[in-house]
């Protein structure tokens, strides 16, 4: 998701979330700062979980699985 | 108000300011936090078509302008705002409108009530005399969305985060979040924490409100106070008089005390913050803070 803009990156993330099944996990890459902001957002009010989120220096890497309700 | 020489400081008083074609007067409305109802603002409409030229200016200040007021309709057209309850703004050396974000209200960010806060300093200053203009704002934030720091007196939404470990999973997104890297996880004997440096923490919001697990709380809450901030010809940042100020009611008694030294100690048209840099910052804060 690097290089696409606010809010942009944070709907296709949230869109392949809900895609994944209950117990699988994605890794996304995302730009520091108002990017992993946005995405965090987002994924919050959405209930979606973040599982670990390293710095990789050039990005952000987030590890992200579905909402357990859904 | 016709046959009568009119008076432009008195007029001033009143939130009414000439312009430079002759006759013709600005009609400055007074909206506390920026907010108008829809009735109010169907009634500046009229009044705007009716005796000025069918237009409004927004000001910087989250104010609306009548242009082009006829100065024998000035009276007339501030008695039909006054009926859908807008009074008149202010200029000249005295206390200005006092403008504040959406604040808790509407704001993920926003850490305070900023409208009531915004409403309890008009009742309390609005209008005061003072020896230059005078300017407050609130911000919910440290998104600082209205200026706090720009301002002869500026309120900020502050919080101090706290790590509670029990929900915890460990994720590090606070780490990648915090605007200043502020927080850092340090690994020990008992296990991970996350711990913040407080030298750099800006008490803003984001890792309170964006923590998934809900393991940044807020631990305590309140309002960091600037003094001394103006932009205009000679611009200066405001300095923090108190970081964090846990009490409405101690929030007010400094504010009282700092408009109180500068009208006491501030030249003709110095500003604050100018008063405060001719006097020392140092010694201007002790004779605030000092009998706290």
């Amino acid at each position: 998701m690097q290089g696409i803009s606010c809010p942009l990156n944070a709907m296709r993330v949230k869109a392949a979330v809900s895609e994944l099944e209950r117990d699988e996990l994605l890794e996304i890459l995302v730009d520091e700062g108002e990017g992993v902001l946005r995405v965090a957002q987002t994924l919050k009010d959405s209930g979606h979980r973040i599982v670990k989120v390293e710095n990789r220096g050039h990005g952000v890497s987030l590890i992200v699985g579905k909402s357990k309700q859904s | 108000m016709s046959g009568h020489e009119l008076d432009s400081a008195a007029l001033g008083k009143v939130g009414m300011m000439r312009q430079k074609q002759p006759d013709m007067y600005v009609m400055r409305l007074k909206a506390v936090a920026g907010d108008l109802t829809a009735d109010q603002l169907a009634c500046v409409a009229v009044v705007a078509r009716k005796y000025g030229r069918g237009f409004v200016h927004l000001s910087t200040r989250q104010g609306i302008e009548i242009h082009y007021v006829h100065k024998d309709n000035l009276e007339t057209a501030r008695l039909e705002l006054l009926e859908a309850g807008i009074e008149m703004g202010a200029c000249g050396p005295r206390v200005r409108v006092i403008v504040a974000c959406p604040g808790d209200d509407s704001c993920r960010w926003g850490n305070i009530d900023t409208k009531k806060i915004a409403r309890e300093l008009d009742a309390r200053y609005f209008k005061q005399e003072a020896p230059s203009k005078f300017k407050l704002a609130v911000t919910g934030c440290s998104h600082n969305c209205t200026k706090a720091n720009e301002n002869d007196i500026g309120i900020r939404g502050a919080i101090e985060p706290k790590w509670e470990a029990s929900d915890c999973n460990d994720c590090g997104l606070c780490v990648s979040l915090c605007p200043l890297h502020s927080i850092s996880r340090v690994d020990s004997d008992e296990g991970f924490s996350y711990e913040i440096d407080w030298e750099s923490c800006i008490n803003c919001s984001i890792c309170t409100s964006l923590c998934p697990s809900g393991s940044w709380a807020i631990g305590r809450i309140g309002y960091t106070l600037f003094i001394g901030g103006t932009m205009g010809k000679i611009p200066r940042l405001a300095s923090v008089l108190k970081q964090l100020v846990e009490t409405e009611e101690e929030l007010y008694l400094l504010i009282d005390k700092a408009f109180g030294y500068y009208c006491a100690n501030g030249r003709k048209k110095e500003r604050f913050g100018h008063m405060i840099d001719r006097i020392g910052l140092d010694t201007v804060k002790e004779a605030i803070l000092g009998t706290e």
